[in-house]
C-alpha cells in the first residue's frame, strides 16, 4: 500500500505534467500562427527582392504570384492580431435591476476558478456562453461578456441553469491545469477570426482556407486535450449544482432548442405579415412545449448539426460522465425554475426575444394568440381563395363563390386550375388525368373560400391548436363536414347542393380577390 | 465541349441546327423539345445530321419507316369497333362485347384494357354508362382498369429515379382509388379473373409485400391458370425494380413457362427486365435465356398461330432473336408483324417505332435481300 502510492502519485504528476505540456504546446501552436504569417511574408518579400537584384523582369514576372500572397497573409496577421470583439447583442441586464442573478453568477464563477463576467446579456437564442474580447490570439484577455438565452430561462430550473452558466465559466479558468483557460480564449479568437471572413470575396476566401486549414490541423492534434477540457468544464458544472442537476441540464438542453426552433419558425412568424406579433411570446411557447410533450407522435426536426470546431463530447458519454461523479452541490440554489432568478421576468424575456427579430418587428402590434389564429387564417384562406377568384377572372367571370359554384355544377372544373403544368408532362396526359391534377389543385382553394365565407358569416373560426398550428372549426351542426361537401362539389358529377345548403346564409357574392 | 471545335463533328452538327431551328421558331432549345412528342424531336435531330448510310427496309419486303404504326392495339376488330364506338360516345356496343366475352378470359382482358385505356382519357361513355346502368359488373370492370391507367398515367412511365415527388404523390393517391373500384368489381361479378388482374398491377404500384400479392395471385390463378396477361402483369411485379429480384423474376417465369408453351415469352420479357436494369447484356449469352427463346419460336410454330396474343409473341421473339445473335431468323417474323410496332419490347421506349425500325434493320442487314 505504502509502495504503491509513491507509484501512484508519481504516474499522477507525470500525468498532469504532460497535461500541462499539452496544454502549453496547444497554446502554443495557435499563438505562433502570427509569427509564422510574418516570418512567410518576411520570406517572399526577401525572395522578390532577390529577384529584383537579380533580374528586373523575371521579378516582374514573379510579383504577379508574390505580391498577392503577400497581401493575403499581411491581412490575415493583421485579422489574428488585432482584436477580437464579439458585439453585444440582446438586451443587457445591469446588477442593481438583477441582483439575485449577478450574485448567483459571481458565486458560480468562484467555484469555477475564474473571475466572474463584466456584462450579462440576455439573447433570443436558446444557448448560453461566456465570451471574451482579446487580442493577440486570444492572449491578452479583455472584457468578459455572457450571454444567456431566454428559452433556456424560460424552459429549465435555476438548478439546470446554473450548470449551464458555470461550464461556460468554467472553460475561461483553469481547473484542468495550467493555461486551459489561456488556450480555450485562444482557440475562441481564432474560430471568431475565421468566422468573421467574408467567404463571398475572393482575398478573403483564400485567407479563410489557409486559416481553415491551420485550425484544422491544430483541433485535430489537440482533440484529446479539448475533450479533457470539456470534461472538467463539465465537472466544475456538476460541483457547483450536483451531479443530478447538471445531468439534467445536458438532457435539457437540446429539447430546448428544437422546440425554440419549430417555434421561432413557425408560430412567432404567424400574423407577421399583416403586421402582428404574438404579446404573449414566453406563455405560448410553454404551451407549445406542454403540447408536444403530450403528443409522442409529433413530428420533431432532427437535431442541429456541430460546427465544424465543435469539441463537445457526445451527449450520452456527457451525461454518463457527469452522474458518475456524485457529487454534492456546492451552491446553495433555491429549488423552482429559472425564471425566478430574475425579477419582474416576463418584460425582460419578452425585450430579449425581439432582440433577436428584425428591426421592423417593433412596429408590429402585439395580440393575443387567439386574435393571431383569426388573422392568421383569414389571411391565408384568403389568398388560396384568391387564386379561384383570378381564374374566374380569366373566364370572364365575376370572382364570387357564386360563379365559382356554377362553374362547377357546369363541369368546368379543369378551367378553374390556374397552376402551370410542365409541358412535357401535359402532354403525356388525357383530358381525364388533367381534370384529376385540376381537382388535386382546387379543392384547398375551394375550403379556403368556403371557409372564408363561413368565417365572415359567424358560422366558423379559427383557432390555435397547439402544437400544430391553425385549424378551422367550422360551428355545429357543420362541424367535420366542410371536407366532404368540398369533395361532392369536386367530384367527376359536381354535387354543389351541400356546400350551397352551408352557404345559404353566407355572402356568396364576395369578391375573392379584393384584400 | 471539345467537339464544338471540330468542323465535322456529327454532333456539333445535330447542337448548332437545333440551335437555329429553335431561333426560327422563336423558342429555345428546352422550349423546342418540349413543344412535341419525342419521337418527333428524335426524328427532327436525325434530319438534322448527315444522313448515314443504311439499308432500306423496302428491299426486304419491309414497309418503310413513315408506315410503322406505334400505338398498341387489340388485333380484334370487334374490340376496336366498341373502342371507337365508346369515343364517340357510345357505350352500348362495349356493355355488349363484354357481356358476350364473359367466359373467354383472354379475349375479355384485352377488351377491357383497350376500354380502361380509353376511359383514362375520355369517361364521358363511362359516365353514361353509369347513369344508364350504375350496378352493372361489366362497368365495373372496366371503370377499375380505367382508374389504373389514369394512375400510372399520372405518375408517367420513367423509372423511379426519374419520377418527381408531385408524380408519385398523385399516384399513390389515385391506386387506392383504384383499388376500391376493383374490389367492387371482385364483389359484383364473382367468377371475373379481370378485376384480378387489375389488382395484380395495383398491387405493384402499391408495393404489397410478398403475402398479400401471392393471396392475389392464387385470386386470379384460381379463375384462370394459364392466364397469359395477368402472367405478364405479375412478372412485373417480380421485377427488382418493382418488389422482387432477377431471381425471384426468372424463378416466375420459367415455372410459368413449364406451365403451357402459351407463357413461354415471360422468359424473354425477364431477360429484357434484367438486360435493362443492369445494363447488361449478358443474361442473353445464358442457356436458359436462349432455351427460352427456342421454346418462344417452337410456340409461335406450332400452337401460337392463331392466338390472340400472336403480335406481342412475334415481337418479343423478333427482338430477342436480335439479342441473342441471331438475327436473320427475325426477319420472317418482322414481315409478318409489317406495320405494326406495337406490342414487344419498343412498347416501353420513349420512340417505339424508332426502336422497332432499328431492330429490323438490324435483321435486314443479316440477311441477303431478297431477288439478289
Amino acid at each position: 500500500m505504502a509502495a504503491a502510492r509513491p507509484v501512484a502519485v508519481g504516474a499522477a504528476t507525470r500525468r498532469l505534467t504532460g497535461l500541462w505540456v499539452g496544454t502549453a504546446l496547444q497554446l502554443a501552436l495557435l499563438a505562433s500562427l502570427p509569427a509564422a504569417l510574418v516570418l512567410m511574408a518576411g520570406g517572399l518579400v526577401t525572395a522578390e527582392v532577390l529577384f529584383a537584384m537579380d533580374a528586373v523582369g523575371v521579378a516582374l514576372r514573379w510579383a504577379i504570384v508574390i505580391v498577392p500572397a503577400t497581401l493575403v497573409l499581411v491581412e490575415g496577421l493583421r485579422r489574428l492580431v488585432s482584436r477580437v470583439d464579439d458585439s453585444a447583442v440582446g438586451v443587457p441586464l445591469a446588477e442593481p435591476d438583477q441582483p439575485r442573478l449577478w450574485a448567483l453568477v459571481g458565486r458560480l464563477a468562484e467555484v469555477a476558478a475564474t473571475r466572474p463576467p463584466d456584462e450579462i446579456y440576455l439573447t433570443a437564442d436558446a444557448n448560453a456562453s461566456v465570451l471574451e474580447e482579446t487580442r493577440l490570439v486570444g492572449l491578452i484577455g479583455g472584457r468578459r461578456r455572457m450571454f444567456v438565452g431566454a428559452p433556456l430561462v424560460a424552459g429549465l430550473s435555476g438548478a439546470e441553469l446554473a450548470a449551464v452558466l458555470t461550464h461556460e465559466l468554467a472553460h475561461f479558468g483553469n481547473r484542468d491545469t495550467r493555461l486551459s483557460g489561456q488556450a480555450y480564449r485562444s482557440r475562441r479568437a481564432f474560430v471568431g477570426t475565421v468566422s468573421a471572413l467574408d467567404r463571398t470575396d475572393l482575398f478573403e476566401r483564400m485567407l479563410a482556407a489557409l486559416l481553415t486549414g491551420y485550425l484544422k490541423v491544430c483541433t485535430r492534434a489537440s482533440a484529446g486535450l479539448s475533450r479533457r477540457q470539456e470534461r472538467s468544464a463539465d465537472e466544475a458544472a456538476a460541483g457547483a449544482v450536483g451531479s443530478v442537476a447538471a445531468a439534467a441540464a445536458l438532457r435539457a438542453i437540446p429539447p430546448i432548442q428544437q422546440t425554440w426552433r419549430l417555434f421561432t419558425d413557425h408560430h412567432l412568424a404567424l400574423g407577421w405579415d399583416e403586421g402582428y406579433l404574438p404579446a404573449d411570446v414566453m406563455g405560448g411557447y410553454a404551451e407549445f412545449r406542454a403540447a408536444l410533450d403530450a403528443d409522442p407522435d409529433a413530428a420533431r426536426p432532427p437535431a442541429a448539426a456541430a460546427t465544424p470546431y465543435d469539441t463537445h463530447p457526445p451527449l450520452p458519454a456527457r451525461v454518463a460522465a457527469v452522474e458518475a461523479l456524485h457529487t454534492a452541490a456546492a451552491v446553495d440554489l433555491a429549488a423552482g425554475p429559472a425564471v425566478d432568478l430574475l425579477d419582474a421576468p416576463a418584460p425582460v424575456l419578452d425585450a430579449a426575444v425581439l432582440s433577436g427579430l428584425v428591426p421592423e418587428a417593433r412596429g408590429k402590434a402585439r395580440v393575443d394568440w387567439t386574435t393571431l389564429a383569426t388573422v392568421c387564417g383569414r389571411a391565408a384562406a384568403r389568398s388560396a381563395a384568391a387564386e379561384l377568384g383570378t381564374a374566374a377572372r380569366a373566364l370572364g367571370r365575376e370572382p364570387t363563390l357564386r360563379t365559382l359554384l356554377a362553374a362547377l355544377d357546369a363541369g368546368r372544373l379543369a378551367d378553374l386550375s390556374s397552376s402551370g403544368l410542365d409541358p412535357r408532362r401535359a402532354r403525356t396526359l388525357g383530358a381525364r388525368a388533367r381534370r384529376e391534377l385540376a381537382r388535386q389543385a382546387v379543392r384547398p382553394a375551394l375550403a379556403a373560400a368556403v371557409q372564408s365565407a363561413l368565417a365572415e358569416a359567424g358560422f366558423g373560426r379559427w383557432e390555435l391548436v397547439w402544437p400544430s398550428a391553425l385549424r378551422f372549426a367550422a360551428a355545429e351542426p357543420h362541424a367535420g363536414t366542410v371536407a366532404d361537401l368540398v369533395d361532392a362539389a369536386l367530384g367527376d358529377v359536381a354535387d354543389t347542393s351541400g356546400l350551397r345548403r352551408l352557404l345559404s346564409d353566407a355572402d356568396l357574392d364576395r369578391n375573392l380577390t379584393a384584400t | 465541349m471539345l467537339y464544338l471545335l471540330n468542323p465535322f463533328s456529327r454532333r456539333r452538327k445535330a447542337v448548332m441546327g437545333l440551335r437555329a431551328e429553335a431561333r426560327k421558331r422563336g423558342l429555345t432549345v428546352d422550349e423546342l423539345r418540349d413543344s412535341m412528342p419525342a419521337e418527333e424531336f428524335a426524328d427532327l435531330v436525325e434530319g438534322l445530321l448527315p444522313r448515314p448510310a443504311g439499308p432500306d427496309p423496302t428491299a426486304w419486303g419491309l414497309p418503310p419507316r413513315s408506315a410503322l404504326v406505334a400505338t398498341p392495339s387489340s388485333g380484334v376488330p370487334a374490340i376496336e369497333a366498341a373502342v371507337a364506338a365508346a369515343g364517340g360516345g357510345d357505350w352500348q356496343p362495349a356493355a355488349d362485347l363484354l357481356a358476350r366475352s364473359y367466359g373467354e378470359w383472354d379475349l375479355r382482358a384485352l377488351a377491357v384494357i383497350a376500354l380502361g385505356r380509353l376511359g383514362a382519357d375520355d369517361d364521358r361513355w363511362l359516365a353514361a354508362w353509369r347513369a344508364a346502368a350504375p350496378d352493372d359488373g361489366h362497368l365495373a370492370v372496366v371503370e377499375a382498369e380505367a382508374l389504373t391507367v389514369l394512375a400510372w398515367q399520372l405518375r408517367g412511365a420513367a423509372r423511379a429515379n426519374q419520377t418527381s415527388a408531385a408524380q408519385f404523390t398523385d399516384f399513390r393517391r389515385m391506386l387506392p382509388q383504384a383499388e376500391a373500384a376493383a374490389r367492387r368489381a371482385v364483389r359484383l361479378v364473382p367468377d371475373d379473373p379481370t378485376p384480378w388482374l387489375t389488382l395484380v398491377a395495383i398491387a405493384t404500384g402499391l408495393g404489397y409485400d410478398h403475402a398479400a400479392f401471392a393471396e392475389i395471385w392464387a385470386e386470379l390463378t384460381d379463375r384462370a391458370p394459364l392466364h397469359r396477361l395477368g402472367h405478364e402483369s405479375a412478372l412485373q411485379y417480380w421485377c427488382k425494380k418493382w418488389r422482387g429480384s432477377h431471381e425471384e423474376m426468372f424463378g416466375f417465369a420459367e415455372r410459368a413457362a413449364a406451365l403451357a408453351p402459351s407463357l413461354a415469352v415471360l422468359v424473354v420479357q425477364a431477360a429484357w427486365e434484367q438486360a435493362l436494369y443492369d445494363d447488361d447484356p449478358a443474361v442473353w449469352r445464358t442457356p436458359g435465356v436462349q432455351d427460352g427463346v427456342d421454346r418462344l419460336l417452337d410456340w409461335l410454330a406450332a400452337g401460337g398461330a392463331q392466338s390472340l396474343h400472336r403480335r406481342s409473341d412475334l415481337g418479343w421473339a423478333a427482338a430477342a432473336l436480335v439479342r441473342v445473335d441471331r438475327p436473320a431468323e427475325a426477319l420472317p417474323l418482322f414481315r409478318e408483324l409489317g406495320t405494326y410496332a406495337g406490342s414487344g419490347p419498343w412498347r416501353y421506349s420513349a420512340t417505339p417505332a424508332r426502336m422497332f425500325d432499328s431492330y429490323r434493320l438490324s435483321a435486314c442487314r443479316a440477311s441477303p435481300p431478297p431477288g439478289r
